[in-house]
């Protein structure tokens, strides 16, 4: 357990550096912008927001080649959907061409700050390059990023996401064996997330996305909601 | 790292320990603990990040108090929006507001500075309505909730729809997920309060109210969004001297028969519990894990929102309406003392006759309304509620037994202030009777498993649009419910309508037989023992609680309304994640019918789709 989670730092806090473009031993020694947040797994400088505390600021990289810190750069204070794939199981799930469709959605209405984050989930063969061509193929627009990375960095973010069949899978095939089936979608500005399947219309993902916005419209008079006179 | 192979032997190793005293149990406990949540590699919250301590057995307990009617609403209901309106014109009315406010759990520090909180006019659990069977009532929720950005309660969703659990409630009235309304409306929820097909045997006791917005249930419910609603009748009035005259009184005022009234403890000594997990950060503030998909288990017991609180209770004897409030803990509660409960409900359901068992199984929002008779004890003695069941992640218990357990509670016994005058019958309700021939009705199979993510019916996810099941008016139908998972339960809620439980794992049920288990993966049932080990519930409920790989086989009857419903699983995480169906109830295609001939019995293949 530990060990697990000792290796993941060094690793992360050793391409955090190199980032940074400062050696290791450099990077060791400076001392912590804000000494409150001085865990180990904080990486090289503070991070808050509603949901740092559970995800590790691994480094990821794009399907455009960029590398970024998972928390810091990605998520916080973002409006974002975020979904498991690998190129491999789109045939099976179809979430990405699903996304296409909700990111069209959001782009015509007020959504266009929402970004999306395709996680792939088969690191060794979703390489920068497959998933740009990946990404090309379907469509996807500005503001969708699709992540690769080191293996235990992506095995983190996976376990993180809970998209793991550990204990689910009944042994019918590698298609039960993380949760794919599943967009998540939050507001980390605010800490508020929910989840919906894949497999839900367009239209009502997209709805989703306006349910958690921030809304700083002022408090009217108290109107009724509710029920609606019955159809004859 | 440790594998699956050690998991094993420290489970034999923690089921041998029991040999060796408590102390060495509870650490094996803690230690499992780790190693046991999914997925491989990520601890759970209450390990990694553990609520505060606290002194148990120090907050008071919190009573609610009865929710008190309004005198006119503005503006008037609309009489168009509810089936049946003119016909059950509200008696009452009722307005209350959906808040948000500091709730203090415990007056330890960091708990004394108050957790943000929702609930109802600024407390949670909400206040408790008092209704009456022959009474229908009209409650106005006003959802007046800081909106997303403002609110300090930041992982929940401002959005509500109340449900009444498990009210005989018409569809526009009943919380379906997307009925939901915004901070700044309002929702008109009327409840007709009559037996479902005016048949008395129908009546149900203690329900309770609690938000079922689409994706976000589990959330809002932590949050506080939950209280009580009981329902009183010619039986069971909520008095307990009813062979006084101020009884007599009160019985020709609602027209009742004061021969008929049962005289359970009542008025102070009727005391209704929720029982709530709930995980603090470390400045006391309740938090809460939206990534979790399997369900999610705090380290703080709570009872009426209170960390284990102390009750002090007078030398006689007392009705505790005990419910399950989620969000995926499962509970087997005893006394200290191994005095055993009378048992006289299972859900909102009136056995035929008290139960006496030695301990209560609770799946999420299963209830069970006991009678403790304290007059056994001194003034002076404490008697603690007690959960021995292990969970260790949100799929289900896992098989093993604590010991001596988590305390949930204390009594404290003082001397009795006057004489009891309850009673506690030998007979209660007979249950509405099982057909005699099964295969006459239709007959839908349910089956509830996992798929990539997600938790299934029928391989399917919830979507709000597409009816699952047509139900006609009137009529009656044998549901199957499975659960294909080895690993993991399913409390199975059906709204509107009561269960009447027919077969459990092949295994016949009749109205005296009382479920019962040893372990989770083994059944007893105790046909009118004297005593039984574990009340699982009796023949009636309104939640079927699927254990691993269990089948099922139940009755239900639809009466009175049209409309879209909903069956889910109870744990809240999982129908969040979208293990529900929507059923309605359609006009009969012939009047006065609404029963046709079943197509023969399942088949043994089970994986086509139900005719809608």
């Amino acid at each position: 357990m530990h060990s697990r989670r000792n290796l993941l730092t060094r690793f992360t806090e050793r391409t955090a550096a190199a980032i940074r473009g400062v050696s290791q031993d450099e990077s060791n020694q400076a001392p912590p912008v804000d000494g409150r947040n001085a865990a180990p797994c904080d990486c090289s400088h503070p991070r808050n927001g509603p949901y740092a505390h559970h995800f590790l600021n691994v480094v990821v990289q794009t399907h455009q080649g960029e590398r970024a810190l998972f928390y810091d750069d990605l998520l916080k204070g973002k409006m974002v959907m975020i979904n498991c794939m690998s190129v491999k199981d789109e045939a099976v799930f179809q979430t990405t061409s699903k996304l296409v469709k909700v990111q069209r959605l959001l782009r015509e209405g007020p959504g266009r700050d929402v970004l999306i984050y395709s996680i792939t989930v088969d690191p060794e063969h979703d390489t920068p390059r497959v998933l740009k061509a990946f990404a090309d193929k379907h469509g996807a627009g500005p503001g969708w990023k699709f992540l690769t990375g080191e293996p235990a960095a992506m095995q983190h973010l996976r376990n993180r996401l809970f998209t793991s069949a550990d204990g689910h899978d009944h042994g019918e095939g590698s298609a039960q064996d993380c949760s794919l089936a599943m967009i998540r979608y939050g507001n980390e500005a605010v800490g508020l997330w929910g989840a919906v399947p894949a497999r839900t219309d367009p239209e009502l993902i997209a709805m989703r996305l306006s349910w958690i916005r921030s809304d700083q419209s002022a408090a009217g008079t108290l109107r009724r909601g509710g029920p609606p006179p019955l159809s004859s | 790292m440790i594998n699956r192979r050690d998991v094993l032997r420290l489970s034999l190793a923690a089921m041998s320990s029991k040999l060796f005293g408590r102390g060495r149990a509870m650490a094996q406990s803690q230690e499992l603990l780790k190693y046991l949540c999914p997925p491989d590699g990520v601890t759970p919250d209450l390990v990694t990040r553990p609520s505060p301590p606290c002194r148990p057995f120090v907050a008071p307990f919190n009573l609610m108090p009865v929710k008190q009617p309004v005198a006119r609403l503005d503006p008037a209901p609309d009489p168009r929006a509810h089936q049946r309106y003119e016909e059950f014109l509200p008696k009452k009315l009722y307005e209350i507001r959906e808040t948000e406010f500091r709730w203090v759990y415990h007056p330890d520090a960091p708990y004394n500075a108050g957790s943000w909180s929702w609930g109802f006019d600024g407390m949670t659990p909400g206040p408790t309505y008092h209704a009456r069977y022959g009474e229908p009532i009209l409650v106005r929720r006003m959802n007046t909730l800081p909106k997303v950005g403002e609110s300090k309660v930041t992982f929940a969703l401002p959005k509500t729809s109340i449900h009444l659990h498990n009210g005989h409630t018409a569809s526009e009235s009943d919380g379906y997920p997307m009925d939901f309304i915004a901070s700044g409306e309002y929702w008109d929820h009327h409840y007709c309060n009559f037996p479902s097909g005016m048949d008395d045997r129908e009546k149900l006791t203690t329900l309770w109210y609690h938000d079922h917005m689409m994706d976000f249930t589990a959330s809002n419910v932590y949050a506080g969004l939950n209280g009580f609603y009981l329902l009183f009748d010619e039986n069971d009035p909520g008095y307990e001297d009813v062979s006084s005259d101020e009884y007599k009184r009160i019985a020709a005022a609602h027209g009742y028969d004061p021969a008929k009234a049962w005289g359970l403890p009542s008025g102070k000594y009727d005391i209704p519990m929720v029982l709530h997990d709930v995980l603090f950060d470390s400045y006391g503030q309740a938090s809460f894990n939206p990534f979790n998909t399997d369900g999610i288990l705090g380290d703080r017991f709570t009872v009426n929102r209170i960390i284990q609180p102390r009750l002090q209770v007078e030398r006689r004897k007392y009705r505790f309406r005990i419910l399950n409030g989620g969000p995926s803990r499962f509970y087997q509660l005893f006394l200290s003392t191994g005095q055993p409960f009378v048992v006289i409900t299972g859900d909102g359901n009136v056995l035929p006759a008290p139960a006496v068992a030695e301990s209560l199984y609770l799946s999420v929002a299963q209830r069970s309304d006991v009678i403790i008779d304290f007059s056994r004890y001194r003034p002076g003695d404490q008697i603690i509620l007690q959960n021995r069941l292990e969970q260790t992640n949100g799929r289900g218990p896992s098989g093993r037994m604590l010991e001596p357990g988590d305390g949930i509670m204390r009594f404290d016994v003082v001397e009795s202030t006057a004489p009891d005058k309850s009673r506690i019958p030998s007979q209660l309700r007979p249950l509405p009777p099982m057909p005699e021939d099964l295969s006459k009705f239709k007959h839908r199979i349910w089956e509830f498993d996992y798929l990539a993510g997600l938790w299934t019916i029928n391989g399917q996810i919830f979507d709000h649009n597409r009816i699952d099941a047509k139900i006609e008016q009137g009529s009656g139908e044998v549901w199957i419910l499975r659960n294909q998972g080895k690993n993991w339960s399913h409390p199975i809620h059906s709204h509107f309508t009561e269960f009447l439980l027919h077969q459990v794992n092949g295994r016949v049920i009749t109205p005296a037989t009382v479920q019962s288990t040893e372990f989770r993966r083994h059944y007893e049932f105790d046909d009118a023992a004297a005593t039984t080990k574990v009340f699982m519930g009796g023949q009636r409920r309104d939640v079927a609680t699927l254990l691993p790989n269990d089948e099922l086989v139940v009755f239900m009857r639809w009466n009175d309304f049209l409309g879209r419903y909903i069956m889910h699983c109870h744990n809240v995480v999982h129908e969040d994640h979208a293990m529900m169906i929507r059923w309605d109830i359609v006009p009969p295609e012939k009047p006065g019918g609404g029963t046709k001939p079943a197509p023969g019995l399942p088949s043994a293949s089970p994986k086509g789709k139900n005719p809608a």
